[in-house]
C-alpha cells in the first residue's frame, strides 16, 4: 500500500502500512499482543490515512456487531417440550 | 453436576441456540430439530462436560458440529477456496476513491445501511465464514473460544474472520450501488 507519505520526517522504524491493513481486525478485536500493539497504535498515531482506514474498520466492525444480531425469533413452545423430551430420553439409563 | 444442575445452566442458553440454529438451517422446524438435538446429546455425554468451563462455548460446539454433520452432508466444504480476490475489496477504498463525486465520505455511507441489509449480508456470507461471524462477532465469543467451537486453530479463525468482513464490505458495496447511494 502507498498512500503513506510520511517520508518528510524519519518514520523509517514504523511498521510498513501493509502491516497495519493486514492486522486491522487484529488491532479491533484486541488480539495483538503488547509489542504489536505499540508498533500498530504508533503507526496510526503518525499516519492519517490509516487512521481513517482503522476508523472506518472499527465502524464497520461495530455496525456487525450491533446491526447483524439475529432477528429475534420467539422460542415455540413446541421446542421447550422437545427439548424436556431429549432430557428424559438422554437421562435413561 | 448434577443433571439438574446442569439443565437449569444448559436451558439458559435456549434463545441463543435456537436463534442461531434459525440462522444456520433458515427453517424454524429444522431449527427446532436441531436444538433439539443439541440438548439430546449435551445430556448423554454429560460426563465429558468439565464443571466450571464454559458450557455456552460447549454447547454452541455441539449445535455447529451437528450443523455440519446432519446439514452439510451434501456440500463438501465449497466454502474454503475461491475467495482469495475478497481479501482485495476494501469498501473504505472504493468510496474513498470516489470521494469527489460522492456526498458521503467512507464512514458516511456505513450509517445508511439497515438492519435488514447487514443481516441480509451476514446471511449471504459462505457458511463457514459465516459460522466465524456468528459466534465472534454476534454471539461474542473469543477467538480461541471460536477455535474450541469449531475445532480450528485460531489462526484460521483469524483469516476467516478476515475474509469474511472484507466480502461484507463487497456486498454492502453491491447494495449501496443497488440502491443508487453510490453511483
Amino acid at each position: 500500500m502507498s498512500h503513506c507519505n510520511h517520508g518528510q520526517d524519519d518514520h523509517s522504524h514504523l511498521i510498513p502500512c501493509s502491516e497495519v491493513l493486514s492486522k486491522v481486525y487484529a488491532f479491533i478485536d484486541g488480539q495483538l499482543d503488547v509489542r504489536e500493539l505499540e508498533g500498530f497504535q504508533e503507526h496510526i498515531r503518525l499516519c492519517l490515512p490509516c487512521q481513517e482506514l482503522v476508523k472506518f474498520e472499527e465502524k464497520l466492525v461495530e455496525m456487525i456487531k450491533k446491526k447483524g444480531c439475529h432477528q429475534k425469533n420467539e422460542i415455540p413452545s413446541t421446542l421447550m417440550d422437545k427439548i424436556k423430551q431429549a432430557i428424559d430420553v438422554s437421562s435413561k439409563p | 453436576m448434577t443433571p439438574k444442575e446442569f439443565e437449569g445452566q444448559a436451558l439458559q442458553h435456549t434463545e441463543s441456540l435456537y436463534n442461531t440454529a434459525m440462522r444456520l438451517t433458515r427453517n424454524p422446524s429444522d431449527a427446532e430439530d436441531l436444538v433439539q438435538e443439541v440438548f439430546y446429546k449435551a445430556f448423554r455425554s454429560l460426563s465429558q462436560f468439565e464443571p466450571g468451563t464454559n458450557m455456552r462455548a460447549w454447547l454452541f460446539k455441539i449445535l455447529i458440529n451437528t450443523h455440519i454433520s446432519q446439514y452439510r452432508k451434501s456440500s463438501k466444504d465449497p466454502t474454503v477456496g475461491g475467495y482469495d480476490d475478497v481479501e482485495e475489496f476494501s469498501l473504505y477504498n472504493q468510496v474513498h476513491n470516489r470521494a469527489s463525486s460522492l456526498s458521503d465520505t467512507p464512514a458516511g455511507i456505513l450509517d445508511k445501511f439497515l438492519e435488514e441489509d447487514i443481516r441480509n449480508a451476514i446471511d449471504k456470507l459462505p457458511e463457514q465464514f459465516r459460522d466465524v461471524v456468528m459466534l465472534v462477532d454476534i454471539e461474542g465469543f473469543s477467538y480461541k473460544e471460536a477455535s474450541d467451537i469449531l475445532n480450528t486453530p485460531v489462526g484460521t479463525v483469524m483469516s476467516r474472520l478476515f475474509r469474511s468482513r472484507k466480502l461484507l464490505q463487497k456486498y454492502l458495496w453491491e447494495y449501496a450501488v443497488e440502491y443508487g447511494l453510490v453511483k
